[in-house]
């Protein structure tokens, strides 16, 4: 029986970059397959490919054992190909069943009650209870994330293919996802998953791919690797040390951050905690457990309804970003596209977007110390740009994440709060931002550090805040803590 | 593959030149070709006092254009700035006419006049969100009809002796109004690209809310261009004024539309986050070298609008194939 679909050879060069040179790939009826990579090994390529958004240069790819030419996304959507993409595609004010059908031939009467029934039952495939009549705006993240699966599944794909599909779930909704995936594999449907998080590469894939500079290296067996291994083929060297991270246990002397009472109805309920120099202070929790919130309402982003912030012993009457910025603290917000990052001004402007009055006089921004700032900035944080003035969001996902942190660092901050700030970037750029957090620990900053990897958080943190439907249900020591009794705690399970 | 793309950007980045700069190259080019085109075919095209003429019909789109480059970089619109000139004009004849006030005293006046229009539009966007697309139609129509009231309908003249100087006058071999379109306009150009404040606006137009998370004050970059552009708008209205030796409620009248195509001729982004006052300058040039171009070798009045129109999404098309439209 031949291949449900195969790849042969596929390259695709773009001005400059060779993106794929002779990839194969092989998926069968049933199989998980994880393709994993660097950022910039040619994954997004490949799906782009298979989803007939871009037309490749050489080589063919089959359907079970036939030729195809996949010249437009509708063309491979016919032939039960769909691809979910990592950003959400869904009309925020229209119903969660509107979304579902959106582009489908229809009636051209919109008549709600069939579309309405019909969104029910590609939903409950997915055991999720959301009501389709409620408008994609109102729903959370992982829930969007729900719906967007369900959009494709509404399609009958034969071929799913998913793009990190995870990187904005908590662990458990991630796992919910995850017995999803196998049980839609169990009808026979061939998924082609790509994911960071190779934990869970490891749990529910059957054959993981891995790509490197635009070609194959390896294709294996789950079961027949170890996590180390895979990291080591996607890097192309041997890893001399483990990802091992020991920061300097810090003093506790001097708290530079105290949090006393913080609230905001219905996302942050009475939020005390103090944070020290030189400390990394993680915050675990799962999706809508109230992290970024607490984040945002710290560096004044959005307005708390009680409790009160201060910064080395200094009370804030009324935080907002320009109050917190004057009294040195860097936020990095949970969207780097969308709250950290001006895409189009260059590297250059984005960097020192937030220190414009540390390199200007009398309010003209002086050039040469505006450049001797920038140069030193992309040096210390190895951003890999060909040059400061290209814009920003020509950038990989890990360099655009070091332009934020490095905007900040432009102000030699106190308090650094960093939410998200390895969310869907390489395991490279990774352990560079870790070794950002380790060094600038060591030089006395404060770090509050979010992610929705526990490990990393418990890699990182030297102290461990777990938060759970808006409160700190529980506060750890590194090494002291275990994932489980985190991931307990946060599910509200202890 | 990491060197091939390090390798790739940088040669990309040798040539690399913002869409902005490309479109101000790109039209000074088209310009070039418009103006011997018109030259060889109206034969009194070229002549100085032809020249000099356009300088100066453009002076007051021009000025005007400096301001609502900073709104649209900004990610803003203001549609009022033909009603700000008007009514701000008339406002001046009243008080220096009427009131008997000093010029200087009766010019302030018009400019805080015309900025605190800007203020208005500003304020309800940064309190209420209102957008400014509304605010500043509504003020279109209510500042044209405040013009008719203030005025009675008539034109209030004569303005007081001298002052017709900046309307009509000359500095050197340039037409007054041009001159001062050019101060302003290097005013505007050295705020945008040097200080802190133009840094603010770009970033504000490109990304509010990333802007706002680096601790920009954006609620008064807001009020700082619209304050501007209602200023600029004004000034142009003291100009007109000065041009027709009276407060004139109907002059200006859709003054805006000019505007707003000089600024998106000269690759200004209606998005925000991207322009500049020279583009927008060259805009307003091109648009207005085109006009006299067809008056002079006789193309229909019918056509001309036709022609115009067609110009407009033509630069703007080019804008959008340079800045690669691939979805």
């Amino acid at each position: 029986m031949p291949h449900l679909l195969e790849m042969e050879g596929i390259s695709k060069a773009y001005p400059g970059v060779q993106a794929l040179s002779g990839v194969d790939f092989a998926l069968e009826r049933g199989e998980i397959h994880a393709l994993c990579g660097k950022n910039g090994a040619g994954k997004s390529t490949l799906i782009r490919v298979l989803g007939g958004v871009v037309a490749p240069d050489g080589g063919r790819i089959l359907l079970d054992g036939e030729p195809v030419a996949l010249a437009s996304p509708a063309g491979a959507m016919a032939r039960g190909i769909v691809v979910v993409h990592q950003e959400l595609s869904l009309v925020p004010g229209l119903a969660v069943a509107e979304n579902l059908f959106l582009g489908r031939p229809q009636a051209w009467l919109v008549r709600r009650g069939p579309i309405l029934a019909a969104a029910r039952a590609v939903l409950s495939r997915l055991d999720s209870a959301i009501d389709p009549a409620a408008p994609v705006a109102s729903l959370s993240i992982a829930q969007a994330q729900t719906v967007e699966i369900a959009k494709a599944l509404a399609r009958e794909p034969r071929i799913l293919v998913l793009d990190e599909p995870t990187s904005a779930l908590a662990e458990e909704d991630a796992e919910r996802l995850l017995t999803i995936l196998r049980r839609l594999a169990g009808d026979g449907v061939g998924i082609v998953y790509i994911s960071h998080r190779l934990a869970e590469v490891e749990r529910v894939a059957d054959r993981v791919t891995v790509l490197r500079d635009g070609r194959t290296v390896a294709s294996l067996e789950t079961g027949a690797v170890d996590r180390r291994r895979v990291v080591e083929l996607m890097l192309g060297e041997e890893l001399s040390h483990d990802a091992e991270f020991s920061p300097r246990v810090p003093s506790r002397e001097h708290v530079v951050l105290r949090v006393r009472g913080l609230a905001r109805r219905g996302v942050v309920e009475d939020v005390s905690f103090d944070l020290h120099e030189g400390e990394i202070l993680g915050i675990a929790g799962l999706v809508g457990a109230g992290r970024t919130e607490l984040v945002r309402l710290i560096f004044g982003a959005d307005r708390p309804d009680a409790g009160r912030v201060e910064l080395a012993g200094r009370h804030v009457a009324r935080p907002t970003p320009r109050a917190m910025r004057r009294m040195g603290v860097g936020f990095l917000p949970e969207d780097r596209k969308r709250q950290g990052l001006v895409l189009g001004l260059p590297v250059r402007e984005n960097l020192s977007l937030a220190a414009l009055g540390r390199i200007s006089r009398f309010g003209l921004v002086q050039g040469r110390r505006e450049r001797t700032l920038v140069e030193s900035l992309v040096r210390d944080l190895q951003v890999a740009c060909a040059s400061p003035e290209v814009p920003a969001g020509t950038l990989s996902g890990g360099n655009q994440q070091k332009i934020v942190i490095g905007k900040w660092l432009a102000r030699d901050p106190r308090v650094l709060i960093l939410d998200e700030p390895t969310r869907g970037i390489d395991v490279q750029a990774k352990a560079q931002i870790f070794r950002i957090l380790e060094r600038l620990a060591e030089a006395g900053v404060a770090v509050v550090f979010i992610s929705s990897e526990l490990e990393e958080v418990m890699v990182v943190s030297h102290r461990i805040l777990t938060m759970a439907a808006g409160r700190i249900v529980r506060e750890s020591v590194r090494r002291e803590a275990s994932l489980a009794e985190i991931l307990l705690s946060a599910t509200g399970a202890a | 593959m990491a060197l091939a793309r390090a390798t790739g950007t940088a040669s990309a980045a040798r040539r690399h030149l913002s869409p902005v700069t490309r479109s101000i190259l790109f039209l000074s080019a088209a310009y070039l070709i418009l103006f011997a085109a018109l030259s060889w075919l109206a034969p009194n095209f070229a002549s100085e006092g032809n020249l000099l003429n356009i300088l100066r019909q453009i002076s007051m789109i021009g000025i005007s254009g400096v301001g609502l480059t900073a709104v649209i970089v900004a990610a803003e619109i203001d549609l009022s700035v033909g009603s700000i000139a008007a009514f701000s004009g008339v406002c001046l004849a009243y008080l220096a006419v009427r009131w008997g006030l000093p010029l200087p005293l009766a010019v302030a006046a018009a400019l805080a006049i015309g900025a605190l229009a800007g203020v208005v539009t500003a304020s309800l966007r940064v309190l209420f969100r209102i957008p400014t697309f509304i605010t500043s139609l509504a003020l279109l129509t209510a500042l044209r009809s405040g013009a008719f009231l203030v005025s009675g309908g008539f034109p209030i003249s004569p303005m007081p002796p001298g002052f017709e100087f900046w309307g009509n006058g000359w500095i050197g071999p340039l037409p007054a109004p041009f001159a001062l379109l050019l101060a302003i306009a290097g005013v505007g150009w050295f705020v945008m690209a040097r200080t802190t404040l133009g840094r603010a606006v770009y970033a504000v137009g490109g990304n509010e809310e990333a802007a706002r998370l680096s601790g920009i004050n954006v609620p008064l970059v807001k009020l700082g261009v619209f304050a501007a552009s209602g200023a600029l708008a004004a000034t142009a209205g003291v100009l007109f004024a000065s041009r027709l030796n009276s407060g004139t409620p109907t002059v200006a009248q859709g003054m805006e539309l000019d505007v707003i195509a000089a600024v998106i001729i000269g690759g200004t982004s209606l998005f925000g986050g991207a322009g500049s006052v020279v583009g927008t300058l060259l805009g307003a040039l091109f648009m207005a070298t085109l006009r006299t171009g067809m008056v002079l070798i006789g193309v229909s009045p019918y056509s001309q609008g036709v022609i115009s129109g067609m110009v407009i999404v033509l630069a703007v098309l080019l804008g959008a194939v340079q800045l690669g439209v691939r979805r």
